[in-house]
């Protein structure tokens, strides 16, 4: 889970059809640059810019839990999904 | 027992030593250098993509870049049509579904593993905060 704004922009994300080492590489569809995830220096994975206009930049990382639909709900009653 | 070791230990670091020795970059059909010195690699669509940043700068292998289906391959989800409780097909409080959720500026919001692979990348927003969803 990673914003998708990077300075001004809202980024619009895509699988480019590529993997690398069986992950996926995603672009996104305003200025083409390629994403891939990658560790931080704080060890946190986020998505980084490996080529076009954004390489180098990094993403910022936002708070996600990996969880059953029943253990969500019963914290997050009233939770909108998407199936 | 030990002449039977050696001789294939031997031809073990042998055979390692010329598979790691040959570059399969340089022999890579897919990889190109265009006129202004960039390095591309061509996918299955015909579509070449500039990767000198992640190949000069982040240590990438061409070889390690698979698959090269093309960008219509997989279609995200952008401010995909959510359901919200009392929706129909909101899922009963006690299914079992593998997903991911996130909350933010009090609104929270799940995605199901089974979607997030059909599409790969779920862009959407909560509030004023626009996220990308993977998994």
């Amino acid at each position: 889970m990673n914003s998708r704004r990077l300075d001004d922009t809202i980024l619009t994300l895509a699988a480019s059809g590529w993997t690398y080492r069986d992950t996926f590489v995603l672009f996104d569809h305003e200025t083409e640059s390629l994403w891939f995830p990658m560790e931080d220096d704080d060890g946190v994975t986020r998505f980084m810019g490996i080529a076009g206009t954004h390489a180098g930049r990094m993403l910022e990382g936002l708070p996600f839990s990996r969880a059953l639909w029943l253990e969500w709900v019963e914290d997050h009653p009233g939770s909108s999904v998407l199936l | 027992m030990l002449r039977l070791v050696l001789p294939t230990s031997l031809l073990l670091v042998c055979l390692i030593f010329i598979l790691t020795s040959c570059n399969p970059d340089s022999s890579d059909p897919r990889s190109s250098i265009d006129d202004q010195g960039r390095i591309r690699i061509t996918d299955r669509t015909g579509e070449s993509w500039d990767i000198t940043y992640a190949i000069q700068e982040l240590g990438f292998q061409i070889h390690e870049f698979g698959h090269g289906l093309g960008r219509d391959a997989i279609q995200p989800l952008i401010d995909p049509t959510v359901l919200n409780p009392g929706a129909p097909g909101y899922p009963h409080e006690h299914e079992l579904f593998q997903m991911i959720g996130v909350a933010l500026e009090g609104a929270s919001r799940g995605y199901s593993i089974r979607r997030l692979i059909r599409h790969e990348v779920v862009n959407d927003s909560l509030g004023e905060t626009a996220f990308v969803a993977t998994y």
